[in-house]
């Protein structure tokens, strides 16, 4: 009998902890699929009023919006919610004023590529289709847009022909057309660093100032120096900062740049050992639970500083609580004077699909993506700064002060002359190094080298037969 | 006349259609259908094109080209796979005999419950359903994360810097923990099994004085043997291909501690685009399961237990 009332009391607590459990999950999944269900019922509501909007506008406007009734091609991006939000809008706008009837699709970084990869397989690629600077792996899916740019079906008279370079391979063809500009920058938080009493980022500090103030905040007031850290950005600058010529990708992306010389990783791996052991940078597992800028720390004043493209500046900005202000930096230098390893590129870009059968149509909506004052407006370089100059003129006269930050900035960035030096390319290779690379920077703070400078080069060492599988 | 003709050939026709129809083979055939078409379109097609994808150089972007057994070859040098063999064994070490005895003690307890023991089964096996997903994969995530209850609990208790998923060492035990969760489908098993002892093995045992203890291990151990290698074998064989936790919890890291074989095939053949490479990997992992499974069942004569044999 008194086994049974155990038995029962046994079944009903561990009945109640998994009930608990199964509570969580429905908690967690729940908000997500309202969400879900309210953007659906938003995207019919405004289909339903779309018609006569689409006849207002067409009577309003005949400055030649092309028509396209009856004709569908598909589009897909990747990001986060406010810019599937404005893409949307877009969208919305130009389906409206043409008649085109737009399929899209969003997702996520990674289940973008893999969606990306698979219709790629399957040679059915969407019409228009965002592409960062990892094209080249690609390329024989996307169709080059000279045809369409000298064609005039995409007009590139307010784009200054550098920018139009960035998204063009070695031989010339435009592979597609740059959404956006930025650049690698470090958001911090200024009332940390006063409260440390470390001096503020100024335009030539060093990796050691760097570490410094890490270690400083870190011990003065708990916060993290800076919790997720971005390996791939960090081998590049260390690499490219060594001197004039390096990188750590050869300009054209066919090789590596550095000489052979190591020094540079290897203090790299030192540095980042020594700030993780103090905690005053985070650990890998909770490096891994942050899963994009509005989970960081530096939202909540734990953290001081993130390192982010430009673009996210703003996204940033309105994911911190009340109070806190943050400003931008360059990235730190090897040498004070020497190599700033900065570069101003393109954030990400409108590619067409090779396999399209609506070319004409895709070209006239990446022009409307890219030139229209309209959708910019509405887009407000989310995707980085804007490289129609009129486009860019009209949000920079428009922007808040945010957003002019990072305007500025940018400019600041250009200005630097040595910015020429510093490779854009990302080779096929770049993804499975950039992990290999997050589990070497593991295995040091994990204790498994005892030197910076053996880390560097058992990686070298791997980098290079990685880089060599793929050629 | 002639309607009547054609009337008997209709007939005719129609029976021999019906007796078609009526056939046991056809009627076998078209129930199975579904599971048919479906193995064949996804699983043994399938598996003879990764079988001719593991001997060629294919990047999913570009058309396969023939490498011989060059795949096979570069993966006994590679580190990142034997590393993958080392931690799967581990978690398949831990964790299914962790599942095992969660769903054996559970299924015993449930043996005793009088009252409402469907209910208890069915709510027992809700985890089986729902814990392979995504969705609660986050849940463990954010239960084991640095900030959750849990770590908090553990760093209250003293140890100030743990942190689960930081640690080499321990990230892997979330991650067998929420397996041993999903016991649902071994507890029913092991609950039918022990139904079919008889009562009075337990009787006579107990008049000659047994404890709980001792019963368990001579009666109930041994008569459900049988059983045990059955839920054992199915889930060496889950184990062994686990993925979505590590996958969303931990990907891999830290220092891949939780870079489990399935998801090295994964990011071999979607992040890296090493499809035939990937392929290569599938195939030794299949073999490596496959000799598991045979090692285990020829040594199972030792310890299982048959009553019909006696």
């Amino acid at each position: 009998m008194k086994f049974k009332k155990v038995c029962a009391c046994v079944l009903a607590a561990s009945m109640v902890m998994s009930l608990a459990a199964c509570g969580s999950a429905a908690e967690e999944t729940a908000p997500a699929a309202e969400t879900t269900a309210a953007a659906a019922e938003d995207t019919a509501d405004e289909a339903a009023a779309e018609t006569p909007a689409a006849e207002t506008t067409a009577a309003a406007d005949e400055s030649g919006y092309p028509d396209y009734s009856g004709v569908t091609i598909r589009f897909a991006w990747w990001g986060s919610q406010p810019r599937h939000d404005a893409t949307i809008k877009v969208i919305e706008q130009y389906e409206a004023l043409t008649g085109l009837n737009i399929e899209y699709e969003y997702y996520d970084f990674s289940g973008y590529f893999t969606q990306l990869d698979t219709l790629v397989a399957a040679d059915d690629v969407w019409d228009v289709f965002q592409m960062g600077n990892n094209w080249a792996t690609y390329y024989d899916a996307i169709e080059p847009l000279n045809e369409y740019i000298d064609g005039g079906a995409i007009d590139t008279s307010n784009i200054n022909a550098p920018l139009m370079q960035v998204t063009q391979d070695y031989d010339g063809n435009q592979m597609g057309i740059s959404l956006g500009t930025n650049c690698r920058c470090i958001a911090y938080n200024p009332a940390l660093f006063e409260e440390a009493g470390v001096p503020e980022p100024t335009d030539n500090w060093t990796w050691d100032d760097f570490a410094n103030a890490c270690l400083q905040i870190h011990e003065k007031t708990g916060a993290y120096g800076m919790d997720k850290l971005e390996y791939f950005t960090l081998l590049g600058s260390y690499c490219t900062q060594m001197g004039e010529g390096y990188n750590f990708f050869s300009m054209d992306g066919s090789d590596f740049s550095f000489n052979d010389d190591t020094s540079a990783i290897a203090q790299m791996f030192d540095t980042f050992a020594e700030l993780e052991a103090a905690g005053a940078v985070a650990d890998p597992g909770v490096q891994a639970e942050i899963v994009d800028e509005q989970a960081d720390y530096i939202c909540t004043g734990e953290s001081a500083m993130l390192l982010i493209p430009s673009n996210k500046f703003v996204a940033l900005n309105e994911a911190v609580q009340d109070g806190i202000e943050l400003k931008l930096a360059l990235l730190p230098r090897l040498y004070a004077d020497g190599q700033s390893g900065m570069l101003v590129r393109s954030s990400q870009m409108l590619c067409m699909s090779a396999a399209s059968e609506q070319k004409e149509a895709a070209a006239s909506f990446m022009d409307y993506m890219i030139n229209s004052t309209e959708a910019n407006e509405i887009l407000n370089g989310e995707r980085g700064v804007p490289i129609n100059t009129t486009v860019r003129e009209d949000l920079a006269s428009k922007s808040d002060e945010i957003t002019a930050e990072v305007y500025e900035f940018i400019d600041k960035v250009s200005s630097i002359e040595d910015t020429a030096n510093t490779t854009n390319a990302e080779p096929d290779a770049q993804t499975e190094l950039s992990q290999v690379l997050q589990q070497y920077f593991e295995a040091m703070f994990a204790g498994d080298y005892a030197s910076g400078q053996e880390c560097a080069d058992a990686f070298y060492e791997e980098a290079k037969t990685i880089f060599a599988s793929y050629q | 006349m002639a309607k009547t003709m054609n009337k008997s050939a209709e007939t005719s026709g129609r029976s021999s259609f019906s007796k078609f129809m009526n056939n046991d083979n056809t009627v076998g055939y078209i129930f199975a259908a579904p599971f048919i078409i479906g193995f064949l379109a996804f699983t043994l097609i399938p598996m003879c094109i990764s079988f001719y994808y593991s001997f060629t150089n294919y990047k999913i972007t570009k058309a396969p080209t023939w490498a011989g057994l060059n795949n096979y070859i570069t993966l006994l040098g590679d580190e990142h796979f034997w590393n993958s063999i080392k931690v799967t064994f581990e978690y398949v070490l831990f964790g299914v005999p962790s599942k095992l005895i969660a769903a054996l003690l559970i299924a015993m307890l449930l043996t005793h419950a009088k009252r409402m023991q469907g209910f208890y089964r069915a709510v027992y096996y809700i985890p089986s359903l729902i814990g392979g997903s995504v969705a609660v994969a986050l849940v463990w995530k954010q239960m084991f994360s640095s900030t959750g209850p849990i770590v908090s609990m553990i760093q209250a208790l003293g140890a100030e810097d743990f942190n689960f998923f930081g640690s080499t060492q321990y990230a892997f035990i979330p991650l067998v923990i929420g397996n041993a969760w999903q016991f649902g489908s071994s507890m029913l098993i092991f609950a039918a099994g022990l139904k079919q002892i008889p009562k009075d093995y337990y009787e006579s045992a107990m008049i000659d004085g047994a404890g709980a203890v001792k019963r368990f291990f001579s009666i109930t151990l041994p008569c459900l043997s049988p059983i045990i290698l059955f839920n054992l074998i199915m889930q060496l064989i889950s184990g062994f291909m686990t993925f979505t936790s590590a996958f969303i919890i931990t990907e891999g890291g830290p220092n891949e501690a939780t870079n489990y074989i399935s998801l090295y095939i994964y990011n071999n053949a979607f992040s890296y685009h090493k499809m035939g490479y990937a392929c290569a990997l599938s195939w030794v992992m299949l073999v490596i399961i496959t000799v598991v499974t045979l090692v285990v069942f020829k040594t199972s004569n030792k310890w299982v237990f048959y009553e019909s044999e006696q």
